[in-house]
């Protein structure tokens, strides 16, 4: 909860010097930089005929519905299996240097190009691929159905909310723990009212973070997943499909992804506000 | 929070105290990415000067259909000899997505389509240097994986269970693949509902007909519908096997060909068209098993 102290504290400006200008200037840079084409997708969107009726064909409303579906899924896949593996890398992390290993290899994820991780489940889940056969041997196939598209998701989403979660439970003292079992409170108590709501800023971040590319995945998706309409065909993939057919439904993709994130990012901003005020 | 004891910090110290083992591994990892580096440079310091942009004096950019990636990449070669002073860039994907990158201002020389459609859409946009003519022709395939027994017949794709993968609607090769499904459907031979129940089983519409070789030489889907030049192409022979469609069944795809308006160098473009519609284009196109275009009335000299 240290960063989120320090990012509230204004008075270091004029430590800044000759380097301050510089500082605007990027900023002003940057701003417009992202800010530019966000406004130009709203405007267009806006002026494009064929909009509203993009915004409520069913191509959007299957894609929407797929996305919201398969993304909440992945979240609470990667929640439900992120907090303990997290909790475990926070508190022996520090003394086994094979949780240490493990640790970064699970980010990896994070700097590989999804589409790689789609060849790669493919190569691992696919018919022909390492456990396909097996799979197969039981009924399953995995390719190409909705179970593939949260594959993917969780396999790119997964990282971003145990990197924080790790970083959350990390921050709080085991010191905290041992003096609350030391009072008779259970591990699994201890860990509910105490472990769980003094890291939960970072929980909250990761989550929506993990969520935010669960929603956005692309790449790994249509490698092994496939592009079908109400099946496979998440957001990201039907925006791709539609600017080749009708800029109209496209646009109207992209603006509801738009708020998807905005909404998200203002949804945490209050809640990590919240906890960050109520906190001593 | 604001408090933190001493025994606490005294622990986390502790707890972040280096390891050799994870350091050895960050160091091996960052060896790597320097080798990966160095080697990335030393390939490009070493390709070929012919390879680099900017040794030749002009470098025509052609966007093709994703079908003719082969018989282009031969074409683009052979021009290359023929006009030692001309670099020819290739730029494959769906025609869709070639459409819709000149649409948004991609700049090209040269653009051949798979299908009338896309190239009537840069017409009406404005965005042709020239009337735009025929210089191939294909047919549809269908294909499946060598290990696969599922689709022997055509009649097969229908069968409840089987998965097939076929490009999108808007790809040409996905248009063909509805159109030659529908003729089907219309014929005695199948059932009324054929081509409903094949695009039952689709279980991915690729962006281009690429992807659809590419889904059953993996073996991922028990079939795919894909031109005839693609189920011959050498990267998927031994992978696939080859069923064929009917004439009566088959659509001819006819390939137009256009120079771009915005073309800095309209002639070169033009040279290059001409090329491929001489003798020695068109056999190379031949080798690759396109036919000529058939003579038919070309709606693009209409307009």
């Amino acid at each position: 909860m240290m960063m989120f102290k320090s990012a509230a504290n204004g008075n270091r400006i004029a430590s800044l010097g000759a380097l301050a200008p510089a500082g605007v200037v990027a900023t002003v840079v940057y701003v417009l930089f992202i800010g530019l084409p966000i406004m130009a997708l709203l405007v267009r969107a806006g002026q494009q005929e064929g909009f509203l009726a993009g915004l409520t064909g069913p191509l959007v409303l299957q894609a929407l519905r797929l996305t919201v579906i398969t993304s909440v899924i992945s979240l609470a896949v990667v929640v439900v299996i992120g907090t303990p593996f997290a909790l475990l890398l926070a508190r022996r992390g520090p003394t086994s240097r094979l949780l240490r290993v493990i640790d970064t290899f699970v980010e990896l994820p994070i700097v590989l190009p999804p589409v790689v991780a789609g060849v790669a489940m493919l190569m691992a889940f696919g018919r022909n691929g390492l456990l396909g056969p097996a799979l197969a041997s039981v009924g399953i196939s995995l390719p190409f159905t909705t179970v593939a598209v949260v594959f993917a998701q969780i396999f790119v989403a997964a990282p971003f909310y145990i990197r924080a979660a790790r970083i959350g439970f990390a921050g709080v003292d085991p010191a905290y723990e041992e003096v609350s079992q030391t009072l008779g409170v259970s591990p699994w108590q201890t860990f509910w009212r105490l472990t769980l709501p003094m890291s939960r800023p970072s929980l909250l971040t990761g989550a929506t973070l993990a969520w935010a590319r669960a929603v956005s995945e692309f790449g790994a998706t249509i490698m092994f997943a496939g592009n079908l309409t109400g099946r496979t065909q998440t957001m990201p993939l039907a925006i791709m499909t539609t600017m080749e057919s009708s800029l109209g439904a496209a646009l109207a993709l992209a603006a509801l992804m738009l708020a998807m994130s905005a909404l998200a990012l203002a949804l945490l901003s209050v809640l990590v506000r919240r906890r960050a005020e109520s906190s001593p | 929070m604001a408090h933190v004891p001493t025994r606490g910090s005294l622990l986390r110290r502790r707890r972040f105290a280096p390891a050799r083992c994870y350091n050895v591994a960050v160091m091996g990892l960052k060896i790597l990415g320097i080798a990966a580096v160095v080697l990335g440079l030393a390939l490009v310091a070493c390709a070929p000067a012919s390879q680099r942009a900017g040794d030749a004096e002009t470098t025509l950019t052609v966007f093709a259909a994703a079908s003719l990636a082969e018989s282009f990449r031969a074409l683009a070669a052979a021009y290359e000899i023929a006009h030692p002073d001309t670099r020819v860039a290739l730029n494959f994907a769906g025609s869709q997505t070639l459409r819709t990158q000149l649409e948004h201002g991609a700049a090209a020389d040269v653009f051949a389509s798979a299908n009338w459609e896309h190239m009537a859409t840069i017409k009406e946009a404005g965005l042709l240097g020239n009337a735009p003519e025929y210089f191939a022709a294909n047919r549809l395939a269908v294909i499946t994986p060598v290990d696969s027994d599922a689709v022997q017949t055509l009649t097969d794709l229908a069968r409840p269970g089987v998965s097939v993968a076929i490009a999108s609607a808007e790809v040409p090769a996905g248009a063909y693949a509805r159109d030659s499904l529908d003729q089907m459907s219309m014929d005695e031979a199948y059932p009324g509902d054929f081509a409903a129940a094949v695009l039952s089983n689709v279980v991915t519409n690729e962006a281009s007909v690429r992807g659809v070789a590419q889904k059953v030489a993996l073996g991922e889907v028990d079939a795919g519908i894909v031109y005839e030049t693609d189920a011959a192409a050498h990267q998927y022979a031994g992978d696939i096997r080859v069923l064929e469609i009917p004439l009566e069944y088959n659509p001819a795809a006819r390939y137009p060909i256009a120079a771009v308006s915005t073309s800095a160098q309209l002639e070169a473009a033009l040279a290059f068209i001409q090329f491929i519609q001489d003798d020695s284009g068109q056999a190379i196109l031949r080798e690759f098993g396109f036919v000529p275009p058939a003579n038919v009335a070309c709606p693009c000299h209409a307009g």
